[in-house]
């Protein structure tokens, strides 16, 4: 048997984790850990080693360092909006208010001036009464469905009192919609409106207007602007010659272009000073819009309303935004397709930014439960669990991170991991008459985490109807805790999401590959992956989340930025053996390499130096990551990393490196390694 | 009230006296320098496995700042670390050289320029003819049993690290350390 140096250190590392007595007690405990004061540790290499090991002490040094720091986040100011809000609860609805120039700055409220008439034009947007969703369609993300609700996103033009046009080219009416200037010549009760499209512009003899490969001058014209010459010119040659007048267009065989003369100036020898055109396509010149019909530049919004009573009267135009399935959905982000950007409506983002993760996961009670109220006397023993783990304390009024529910078949325990006493401390209970209960406090979200009838983990929101339950149970040999009927695999039946009336759960997600998003915002993350492992992971978020919708500009947000920090976990030094002093034996131990070549293995093992081969206590073609209590010290721990040979050590290095992946489910203070797979790790 | 302190010449000895001794206890102490095995890195306290004033004495060729530049910059992509193997326990002090290098470089690299390159460690048989480049800069771990002196050089892009031989594997290892800390003074600007 050779056990690595490599092995050793690796084990260094998930030493880390079960150096410091008050946080590792288990390989699992690991992440926590870091995140604490530590005292000081070493890394203790045996005074003998195969090359290889020095590469081995490389990674190991890698993965050390690696931890020793986390990105922080600082988040990042939302960007305004100059416009206005709504903040609508998931599965909820966007109230559908119509918004003018006083809620959103940039919409147009002035008087309009047109042939001796005055009125006041106002914009208004409308909102959709879209609902909120965040079902499967998108796999749990919440999103806006804007082909639900019957009012539809609307943007209306329209005057305190009916403009009378003029019903002629030359007099047509300006009005800009979505910021685009268009010249209104009539109007039918149809209704529509008819306008001027393709290029407009004014010319002369020397000022010309191009339209694609022509451009076209106008030279003379009757001399009280009723008509004009215009050449239509290509290069420098005259394709074709045209007489406009202003009541009727003129087409072009030769390039099947039409002009339209909106109005002429032209002196008294009948030199053209000005004349006002506009060029199109034969017949796209003045274009008839009723109501259905496409925005002339964007095809996503419709005429829906033209108020028109009657022939060249007008009082407003609305027009609508169409959804198909390319701009059904508003995810957080997005926005419509407006044109001309004139204004935006979106899913700027979700309301509450901070969660807390919860991982709900079957384990023990290790080293026993204390009395809360004594806590130096042990009320039980090592008993199957539910270990419940947060990333921020918020059990016991916000001061624990981790939780148990624990169970032995006739008494249930509720019990908190208390760092400061690096003991798990509760409160035993009678389990023919009391269920365990988890109260949990996050911000301004309260919760409740229950056990009863010998099975089925409930969480509850206590301001939302919401539940969930984990149906999670002992074991048929009472030894541990398993999520549904089988262990080790994802069941319909493992997590379930709301409640019928007569009690029962609504629906079952424990094969369901995406997330679960529930109305208060909670989020059960990628539920089959975790059920076929026991385990479950949720987001709650701190308040009831909402989805913040917008209508308006976005100014430029703030971005986030990050930064790394050391974690405070003290430098570990490597030394040898042989090198370690009396002070150095008070202080924790990573130990690289086993009992047959590292005395301190073989001192913190009970063995007697060097214990080789079967004499060493490890597994033949196998390796062990095994944390050792009160050695070198009472009250210190030592964790050894070894192998049966250079092979199986590398392997437990593999694993250590793995840590996220294949160590940190481990709730026990050893393993036996022969792969570095999830199968290849069994406790021991 | 004036009040009168009267001296004798006996007690105004004495007082000079003790003024001198203290005088010369503060110069002493000002010249006594504790040693140092720790130092804050952006905040971390980074220990070392000897004391950072005597490994500040071991020469390094051509200067800190050329080691500092070759081995700690973002252009580095991957830094081999090589050494000649010997018999277990010279294996162990390599393993132990090399955790110390590689932990505190890693730190490094990733505070200051947040990636972390790649590093291989690879036994060769022979220092000669070693070349690296600039993306790929090589660390030479030469044990004492291969080395007379105690130094850190830099040519070729090539680091190095070399403990002078000793007697006993103790003195062997304390050399190596003072190269190896001397190196990592200088790739992490500590200045004692």
């Amino acid at each position: 048997m050779k056990e690595k140096l490599v092995a050793s250190l690796m084990a260094a590392l998930t030493a880390l984790t079960a150096v410091y007595p008050a946080l590792a007690v288990t390989l699992a405990d690991f992440p926590g850990f870091l995140g604490k004061p530590v005292e000081d540790f070493l890394i203790v290499i045996g005074n003998a080693a195969h090359p290889s090991d020095v590469a081995g002490a490389a990674d190991i040094a890698i993965a050390l360092a690696v931890q020793s720091t986390e990105q922080v986040t600082v988040p990042g100011v939302s960007a305004a909006v100059e416009g206005k809000e709504q903040s609508v609860a998931l599965g909820g609805s966007i109230q559908d208010e119509t918004y003018t120039k006083t809620q959103v700055p940039l919409l147009m409220r002035e008087t309009i001036e047109y042939e001796d008439q005055s009125a006041l034009l106002i914009e208004e947007i409308t909102l959709p009464d879209a609902e909120v969703k965040h079902d499967d369609e998108l796999n749990g993300t919440v999103y806006v469905d804007l082909a639900t609700g019957s009012q539809k996103l609307t943007y209306t033009v329209r005057f305190t009192k009916e403009l009378n046009l003029a019903g002629s080219s030359d007099k047509a009416l300006k009005l800009k919609l979505f910021g685009q200037e268009f010249s209104i010549v009539n109007t039918t009760n149809t209704p529509s409106i008819w306008i001027l499209t393709g290029v407009t512009g004014s010319i002369d003899g020397t000022t010309g207007l191009t339209y694609g490969e022509y451009t076209i001058y106008s030279d003379m014209g009757a001399a009280d602007g009723s008509w004009v010459r215009v050449k239509i010119m290509k290069g420098d040659s005259t394709v074709d010659t045209l007489y406009v007048s202003k009541t009727s267009p003129a087409t072009s065989s030769a390039t099947g272009l039409e002009v339209r003369l909106i109005d002429a100036w032209v002196s008294a020898d009948n030199v053209v000073l000005r004349a006002d055109v506009v060029v199109g396509p034969k017949g796209k010149t003045l274009k008839e819009y009723k109501e259905g019909d496409a925005f002339p530049t964007n095809d996503y919004w419709t005429f829906s309303d033209i108020d028109a009573s009657a022939d060249n009267k007008l009082q407003g135009i609305t027009l609508v935004y169409n959804i198909n399935e390319t701009n059904q959905y508003l995810k957080a982000g997005e926005k419509a397709i407006v044109p001309n950007n004139y204004f935006e409506f979106g899913f700027k983002e979700l309301a509450v930014k901070e969660y807390v993760t919860l991982t709900f996961e079957a384990g023990k009670t290790s080293g026993g439960i204390y009395d809360s109220t004594n806590v130096e006397t042990k009320i039980a023993g090592e008993l199957p669990a539910i270990v419940i783990t947060a990333d921020k304390p918020v059990f016991g009024g916000e001061v624990y991170k981790k939780a148990y529910i624990a169970y032995n078949g006739s008494h249930v325990a509720e019990a908190y991991y208390d760092e400061s006493l690096g003991k798990i401390v509760g409160t035993v209970l009678n389990a023919s008459t009391n269920d365990a209960k988890i109260d949990g406090t996050f911000d301004k979200h309260n919760f409740k985490i229950t056990f009863g009838d010998e099975s089925n983990v409930t969480i509850v929101n206590t301001s939302d109807t919401g539940t969930i339950n984990l149906a999670y149970k002992l074991s048929d040999d009472g030894k541990k805790f398993q999520l549904g009927n089988k262990t080790g695999e994802a069941e319909d039946a493992d997590v379930c999401v709301g409640s019928n009336e007569d009690g029962t759960c609504d629906v079952n997600l424990g094969t369901q590959e995406w997330k679960e998003t529930l109305d208060y915002g909670t989020e059960i993350l990628g539920i089959k992956e975790y059920t076929a492992r026991d385990k479950v992971v949720m987001k709650l978020p701190a308040d009831q989340q909402k989805a913040v919708v917008y209508v308006g500009k976005l100014g430029a947000a703030v971005e986030g930025q990050t930064y790394l920090k050391y974690t405070p976990v003290t430098a570990p030094v490597a030394k040898l053996d042989t090198e370690l002093s009396a002070a150095d034996k008070t202080k924790n131990l990573v130990v690289v390499g086993g009992p047959c070549v590292n005395k301190e293995a073989a001192a913190a093992l009970g063995l007697t130096f060097p214990a080789c081969g079967e004499a060493s206590g490890i597994p033949e073609n196998a390796a062990i990551i095994k944390i050792v209590e009160d050695y070198p010290a009472s009250g210190k721990y030592t964790v050894i990393v070894a192998g049966w040979e250079a092979a199986n050590t590398r392997t437990a290095c593999a694993v250590v490196q793995q840590y996220a992946t294949l160590l940190k489910d481990q709730n026990v203070k050893a393993i036996k390694v022969t792969a570095a797979t999830t199968t290849g790790i069994t406790p021991m | 009230m004036k009040v009168r302190l009267t001296l004798s010449k006996k007690k105004i000895l004495l007082l000079a006296s003790i003024l001198l001794l203290f005088l010369l206890a503060l110069t002493l102490f000002q010249r006594i320098k504790l040693p140092v095995y720790s130092w804050n890195y952006y905040g971390k306290n980074l220990k070392f496995r000897i004391n950072l004033r005597d490994a500040e004495k071991v020469p390094i060729y051509p200067s800190e700042i050329a080691v500092r530049k070759e081995i700690l910059n973002s252009f580095v992509e991957n830094i081999t670390i090589v050494f000649k193997p010997g018999n277990e326990t010279i294996n162990a002090h390599y393993a132990v050289e090399v955790f110390e290098i590689t932990y505190k470089l890693t730190l490094a690299y990733k505070l200051n320029f947040a990636y972390i390159p790649n590093f291989n460690v690879v036994n060769i048989t022979s220092y000669e003819n070693l070349k690296g480049t600039r993306e790929n800069p090589i660390i030479a771990l030469v044990h004492p049993i291969y080395s007379n002196e105690t130094s850190v050089k830099l040519e070729n892009h090539v680091i190095y690290i070399k403990g002078e031989n000793a007697k006993s594997s103790v003195e062997q290892l304390r050399n190596f350390d003072l190269a190896v800390t001397k190196f990592l003074m200088a790739a992490l600007e500590i200045k004692i």
